[in-house]
């Protein structure tokens, strides 16, 4: 064990040296670390700035300023995007789906979507390519008639 | 006859009618910020980091505050000590929003308040705000609170709304890494090296 430490006037002293130091430390910290107190003018002007704010309604803080202007911006941008005419919504038509079309730019009639035709052939293509070999004669001429025939209402 | 720092009674149970509610919460006010004043801007000075107008500004919102909220203050603590709740609050809330406000505050105009001027040595100043702004929020207002204002551990425990213990915790830990920075502040100037 080392010396100095069996020492017993150094044991009792070592508590009230280190509050010392720790009475020292605090004290200077708060010494420097303090505002310069108001004077009497400082104070009246402090109470006037008060009071005005009291009277005062409540004004649109920065904060909420900046807040509102970054919502509105959002807003703004969706509805710039929304009204592009780049941005069109599919919609469904008749068996089809095609898509929405300005005014300027009609799609022409029975246009038909390209996912539709990738995904459903059989529906698009005409009846006789798909079944004409496998029926009768006499039900391959009724369907070449029903085929021909004028579409009902046009 | 109402003490700032008693617990106060809830206003409608002191003034019967609004117009005595209101008189009296004008009186109460008065004495409130005539007696805080002081204290108030301290706080949020050494909270905020060491510069006057901030702590200024820190303390006048609290005071709008505390004004605004009065009449639902129910009387369940001292009026000081809800009022310095009110106050680290908002010191927090300046330290957390200082760099968008400094971009936006160029655009305003601001009434100052006037440089007071400096007091010791502004060297010192600078480091002891620099390790103060190392300490997490909780430890420099436990410091700030127990160390630096005198309030108790309990009465900081009830201001920042935490448990005496947490508190003593963060007092603790803050005073070790502000002594680790700060060691040449305890020594003796009169002492022998």
């Amino acid at each position: 064990m080392n010396e100095r430490d069996d020492d017993p006037r150094r044991t009792e002293a070592r508590p009230e040296m280190q509050a010392d130091a720790e009475d020292r430390w605090l004290s200077r910290m708060r010494e420097d670390y303090a505002p310069v107190p108001l004077d009497e003018a400082g104070r009246r002007a402090f109470d006037r700035r008060l009071a005005a704010r009291l009277e005062s309604t409540p004004r649109l803080r920065w904060r909420t300023a900046w807040v509102s202007g970054l919502a509105a911006a959002v807003a703004a941008s969706l509805a710039l995007w929304i009204g592009l005419p780049g941005a069109e919504t599919p919609e469904i038509r008749g068996a089809a789906i095609a898509p929405a079309t300005s005014g300027s730019d009609p799609a022409p009639p029975g246009a038909v979507a390209w996912e539709y035709e990738v995904l459903f052939p059989l529906e698009i293509a005409p009846w006789e390519d798909r079944f004409a070999e496998d029926l009768p004669a006499p039900w391959q001429a009724l369907a070449r008639a029903l085929d021909e025939a004028p579409a009902a209402g046009s | 006859m109402v003490s700032p720092t008693e617990p106060l009674r809830p206003l409608a149970a002191v003034a019967p009618s609004a117009a005595d509610a209101a008189a009296e919460r004008e009186r109460v006010f008065a004495r409130f910020v005539a007696e805080h004043r002081d204290r108030a801007i301290r706080v949020a000075w050494r909270l905020v980091g060491g510069d006057d107008a901030s702590a200024e500004d820190v303390a006048q919102d609290a005071l709008v505050r505390a004004w605004r909220a009065l009449p639902r203050f129910r009387g369940e603590a001292a009026l000081s000590t809800w009022f310095y709740r009110i106050l680290v609050r908002q010191a927090a809330n300046h330290r957390r929003w200082r760099g968008v406000r400094d971009r936006v505050a160029s655009d305003e105009e601001v009434e100052d308040a006037p440089d007071r001027g400096e007091r010791g040595d502004p060297l010192l100043r600078a480091r002891i705000a620099e390790a103060l702004a190392r300490l997490s929020p909780r430890q420099r207002e436990a410091f700030v609170l127990v160390a630096f204002e005198g309030f108790t551990a309990a009465d900081a425990a009830k201001i920042l709304r935490r448990r005496e213990g947490t508190v003593k915790s963060h007092l603790n830990r803050a005073r070790v890494a502000l002594r680790r920075e700060l060691a040449d502040l305890a020594h003796d100037p009169g002492a022998e090296p």
